[in-house]
């Protein structure tokens, strides 16, 4: 049964990447070299990431062969990525499946049901964690030697860690959904929990350095009381360095407390009463009822959706949450930064950055563009815009305006404490935002090709919609590109040409791809949609 | 009020519709029958301008489909066999999109939406989400938003389907209102005496194929509808 149930789940994923639109056919082989390409390079540079964690550990530990800090630290980080990355989509996959009723009615016990959906997450998990562990593995051989012990200590301990990392996902999962039952607004819940996550982020990665240099001077030291106090780490670290009681006893461990947290979800998920929905119970005034033009009313449908749909919140609105942070970020340590970037001699950082801003706020937009998924999260809605005397533009065009409040906004927000920061003329800063301006909307015509081109309305989970579909892994690559072409030409041409003409060219450039995108958007993008 | 001359609807090489040609005039309650699969619904959503189609014609107060679709929207409500109502909506944001799309004034909308509410007794649910509804619930919601605009033809997909004993009794009253009031609804069941005490005309299909359409005496003379139905499926098996 476990299965059947996940052959479902593995066919839903399937038809979301390599099935086109509504009829079922197959995805172009272009679109799907280009997927597997994507998939490939992601795969590839986490890979790359982590080699480099492992070699700047190593030169640390190896020469005092604490191997088993060194694993320690890296299990560490790899139940810290694994988990975060794949938290939200947990929260919707265990507790908001549009089939959770269907599926509870047939004969399948519900710890089945449960299963299915923890498979899924287990199989994440191990992709982020091979992609943490193998370079660790790999340095440590390529340092120290292969041998036999270590492989098998390797091939136990991969799984049975990734069990461990399923079981704090499906935590933060459980927690996530709490916050989301008990406060009432998606938006507040959805910042709490962003807010929550980058500041856990950035704690750790800004402390890094500093925890490095005392780990360095204080190595024994701060090992003996990780043993005494950090004991897990301890006995992870020795569990992949190929202590064998230690994997015993970590086994035992993770498995009581999958045991432990399989329980907990069966009894949340059966007492589950759709505890987020309130009843009001109250009649309807004159006052409830107000007038609103078709533009305005589309999209403030685009807005509600936005805002009461916790997946699309979370995934598209990351990028305004990061705008403002890293808004708040470069008003607060400007004054450090162009110091420290002339002392490390990056002048060129410092002349280009105004195309650097317009880079940042590009790769920044491309993280959650809510164009990308706009149309496939109408799901099995869509007849009503089909069936209402509304021009297919119209609907278009109120998914873009919803760019507009959630990327566009919160990047000249960035764009005006950048050219304040970094004391930019006047002249500079206006063509630097209409810069930023015009490379978003390139973004947000491509998400919107993107989610026309390859719309899938038969989910029944919106995190597939929002997170797993061809629109927002491409615009993703997208703004990846487009982001580094900026930076690049900002770098290589800085100092040799007026900075203004290079951004006035790039403006008319983007302006140019904008045209073609939206002619693309009203011509074929109305016909694909006429033919849903 | 609505021709649907030679209509064809394929889906890759599968003719779900098949020359299908009927005319419903001003008044006309129309029921629509046939088996699951027999192209009831592709028939309902190619004249509600969901589906495009193939070949044929049809005209919705002598507005083609095909020429002008937005002018037959604005002529039209249409009701689905499933109502996915927007569930991130209370059900009176719902009611206030539809009117605004239709360009209801507010007094207008108002009193149509406290009528129908009222009737169907979901006003006190109204300022609730449409995830927290019912299947019932949402089938009524939908039920009023297409009553919202008067439109002139209503097309219905299975539209008893969830809803409760009263709610269909004042369904079937509405419905036959509206049609005294120059309007005609276009709707398909599979409740065989529901089509036979309410539709004026009715047409039976089959694998794509009108078999049967007329007044009831015409189409059933004095047998039973469900007989004569039954008889229908059964000589082309």
């Amino acid at each position: 049964m476990l299965k059947v149930l996940h052959k479902k789940q593995r066919s839903a994923l399937y038809y979301a990447l390599f099935k086109g639109k509504k009829k079922g056919s197959m995805s172009g082989k272009g679109t799907i070299i280009t997927l597997m390409l994507l998939f490939l390079f992601s795969f590839v540079s986490l890979l790359f990431a982590f080699v480099g964690t492992s070699f700047m550990f190593s030169d640390i530990l190896f020469p005092v062969e604490m191997f088993w800090l060194y694993f320690g630290l890296m299990a560490a980080i790899s139940i810290f990525v694994s988990a975060f990355a794949d938290a939200f989509s947990t929260a919707t996959t265990l507790y908001a499946a549009k089939d959770d009723e269907f599926l509870r009615t047939l004969p399948i016990k519900e710890s089945t049901i449960l299963m299915s959906r923890i498979v899924s997450v287990f199989i994440l998990g191990f992709i982020f964690n091979f992609s943490v562990m193998a370079p660790a593995y790999g340095v440590y051989w390529a340092f120290m030697g292969f041998s036999w012990k270590t492989l098998v200590a390797a091939l136990i301990m991969l799984p049975v860690s990734t069990v461990l990392i399923t079981v704090v996902t499906c935590i933060i999962a459980y927690v996530i959904h709490e916050i989301s039952v008990k406060v009432k607004s998606k938006i507040v819940t959805a910042l709490i929990t962003i807010s929550m996550l980058v500041g856990i982020y950035y704690f750790i990665y800004f402390r890094m350095n500093t925890a490095l240099e005392k780990l360095m001077e204080n190595i024994f030291t701060i090992g003996e009381v990780m043993k005494n106090r950090v004991w897990f780490i301890y006995l992870i670290g020795q569990a992949f360095s190929g202590d064998f009681i230690s994997i015993l006893l970590f086994t035992a461990i993770t498995a009581a407390l999958f045991a432990v947290t399989l329980s907990v979800l069966s009894y949340s998920m059966r007492h589950e009463k759709k505890k987020g929905y309130t009843k009001k119970e109250t009649e309807v005034k004159g006052s409830d009822i107000k007038v609103s033009s078709v533009e305005r009313t589309l999209f403030r449908k685009e807005l509600r959706h936005f805002v009461n749909s916790f997946p699309y919140l979370l995934n598209c609105g990351l990028s305004a949450v990061m705008f403002i942070i890293a808004a708040v970020a470069l008003a607060v340590k400007a004054g450090d930064l162009v110091p420290l970037l002339s002392m490390m001699g990056a002048d060129v950082i410092l002349d280009a950055m105004p195309l650097a801003v317009s880079a940042v706020a590009v790769l920044l937009s491309a993280m959650g563009t809510v164009t990308a998924p706009a149309l496939s999260l109408e799901g099995r809605s869509i007849w009503i815009l089909k069936s209402l005397p509304v021009d297919p533009k119209a609907v278009f065009r109120s998914k873009s305006k919803l760019f507009i409040f959630a990327d566009i906004i919160p990047a000249m927000v960035l764009v005006t404490v950048a050219s304040i920061s970094f004391k930019m003329d006047i002249l500079t800063a206006l063509v630097m935002a209409v810069l930023t301006l015009s490379l978003l909307t390139v973004i947000s015509e491509a998400g919107m090709v993107l989610g026309i081109k390859h719309v899938n309305l038969s989910w029944d989970n919106e995190t597939v919609a929002v997170k797993q579909g061809v629109p927002v892994l491409f615009i993703m690559l997208i703004g990846f590109l487009l982001a580094l072409l900026t930076g690049g030409i900002g770098f290589l041409l800085a100092g040799k040409i007026d900075l203004r003409i290079i951004m006035g060219v790039l403006t008319l450039l983007s302006l140019a791809a904008v045209f073609l995108l939206e002619k693309w958007i009203m011509t074929k993008g109305v016909k694909i949609f006429n033919e849903l | 009020m609505l021709k649907i001359n030679n209509l064809t609807k394929k889906y890759g090489e599968k003719k779900a519709v098949d020359s299908l040609t009927l005319h419903i005039r001003p008044g006309e309650v129309y029921g629509f029958i046939g088996h699951n699969g027999a192209g009831k619904t592709t028939t309902l959503k190619s004249i509600a301008c969901i589906h495009p189609f193939d070949e044929g014609e049809i005209l919705v107060d002598g507005i083609s489909v095909k020429d002008n679709s937005m002018e037959v929207k604005r002529r039209i409500a249409y009701i689905p066999d499933n109502p996915d109502i927007y569930e991130y909506m209370t059900g009176l944001q719902y009611l206030n999109f539809i009117s605004d799309i239709f360009n209801v004034s507010k007094e207008e909308r108002t009193e149509k939406i406290k009528k129908y509410a009222e009737l169907f007794e979901l006003q006190s649910n109204l300022n609730d989400l449409v995830a927290s509804y019912s299947h019932g619930m949402k089938q009524k919601l939908a039920v009023i938003s297409a009553l919202i605009h008067d439109p002139k033809l209503i097309l219905m997909d299975e539209p008893f389907v969830g809803l409760d004993p009263k709610a269909s009794h004042t369904l079937k009253g509405i419905m036959r209102e509206i049609c005294d009031n120059g309007g005609a609804i276009f709707f398909s069941t599979h409740v065989l005496d529901v089509a036979e005490k309410l539709c004026d005309k009715i047409a039976i299909i089959k694998a794509g194929k009108l078999v049967k359409a007329g007044t009831m005496e015409e189409v059933k003379g004095d047998e039973s509808l469900e007989s004569v139905f039954l008889e229908l499926e059964g000589e082309n098996a």
